[in-house]
């Protein structure tokens, strides 16, 4: 016969190991079958770009969009360059890009 | 001097000699693990309370917006908080002064058992956010550990040794949260 407290910390050990692999099976697969959510690097497309004249400025109108959401913390575009028709490179947005902004070339 | 006291106990294995661990070996994940809560708390109510100002760009529940993709069945809840900002924002306040609690409570050793029970439950609470991880497994893995270590410490006694509730035991002795079969296992220190 199993004592008592062998018993209990048998028995809590147990839920503690089925927490932890339900947990994981629901997060990452990663008890039975194929993997997901394996961060894999974040997907964005260029759903729409154009530009535009407006009182004699050109703009660049951006429209991106995280293919499948995010894989990891908050994806999103970290740097950009935008060039113009004649390969000349034109200013590096970093960081402060927001795909809700237009910016003035 | 270290006393260990030897004795016969039946296992899976059968009739065994063995020796009591010494409560002090438990301090390690006691204060760790306390010290892990306290600062969550200590971070959003002291350091930075604009994380829990639900009208701030600080406020820490705009992060379930990343929590959702992945969320399975806790999605709906997670959108709950979403669309009810004020709602989040107190489910927010009252997490964090439990952190603050169940944290403070750990270090000081005092009320161990139940504060370790209520951090275990706590970790279990952040399962909707077990999916993140920039390169690895990030949040699962903080959270299975400290559902672990608070059953660990809800279960054994650290704060007996270097910890206030030497002076809670040797007063009131052992005490239960309740006389429930059941309930009975879980104790104040």
């Amino acid at each position: 016969m199993v004592d008592k407290a062998s018993a209990v910390g048998f028995t809590v050990a147990l839920l503690a190991l089925a927490f932890t692999l339900v947990t994981g099976q629901i997060a990452y697969g990663n008890l039975y079958g194929p993997l997901h959510n394996d961060s894999k690097l974040p997907e964005v497309k260029v759903v729409q770009a154009y530009p535009y004249r407006l009182a004699g400025d050109v703009y660049l109108a951006l429209n991106l969009s995280d293919v499948a959401g995010p894989d990891a913390y908050p994806a999103s575009v970290v740097a950009l360059s935008v060039y113009k028709y004649m390969s000349k490179k034109a200013p590096t947005f970093r960081e402060e890009m927001n795909c809700g902004k237009i910016y003035k070339l | 001097m270290s006393q260990e006291t030897t004795f016969s106990r039946s296992t899976l294995v059968g009739e065994v000699q063995t020796k009591l661990t010494p409560q002090a070996y438990l301090l390690p994940v006691r204060l760790v693990v306390g010290w892990d809560w306290l600062d969550a708390g200590l971070r959003k109510l002291v350091l930075a309370p604009d994380k829990v100002d639900p009208s701030s760009s600080s406020f820490v529940l705009n992060k379930f917006v990343s929590f959702l993709p992945h969320a399975g069945v806790f999605a709906p809840l997670l959108k709950y908080f979403l669309e009810n900002p004020g709602t989040g924002g107190t489910f927010l306040l009252v997490y964090s002064v439990a952190e603050l609690l169940v944290g403070g409570l750990l270090v000081l050793g005092l009320m161990t058992r139940l504060a370790g029970f209520g951090g275990a439950v706590m970790a279990a609470a952040l399962a909707p956010a077990f999916w993140l991880g920039s390169t690895c497994e990030d949040e699962w893995q903080i959270g299975i550990l400290l559902v672990a270590a608070g059953a660990v410490l809800a279960l054994t006694s650290s704060g007996r040794t270097f910890g206030l509730d030497s002076l809670l035991y040797r007063r009131f002795g052992d005490r239960p949260i309740s006389r429930l079969p059941g309930l009975r296992l879980l104790k104040f220190w």
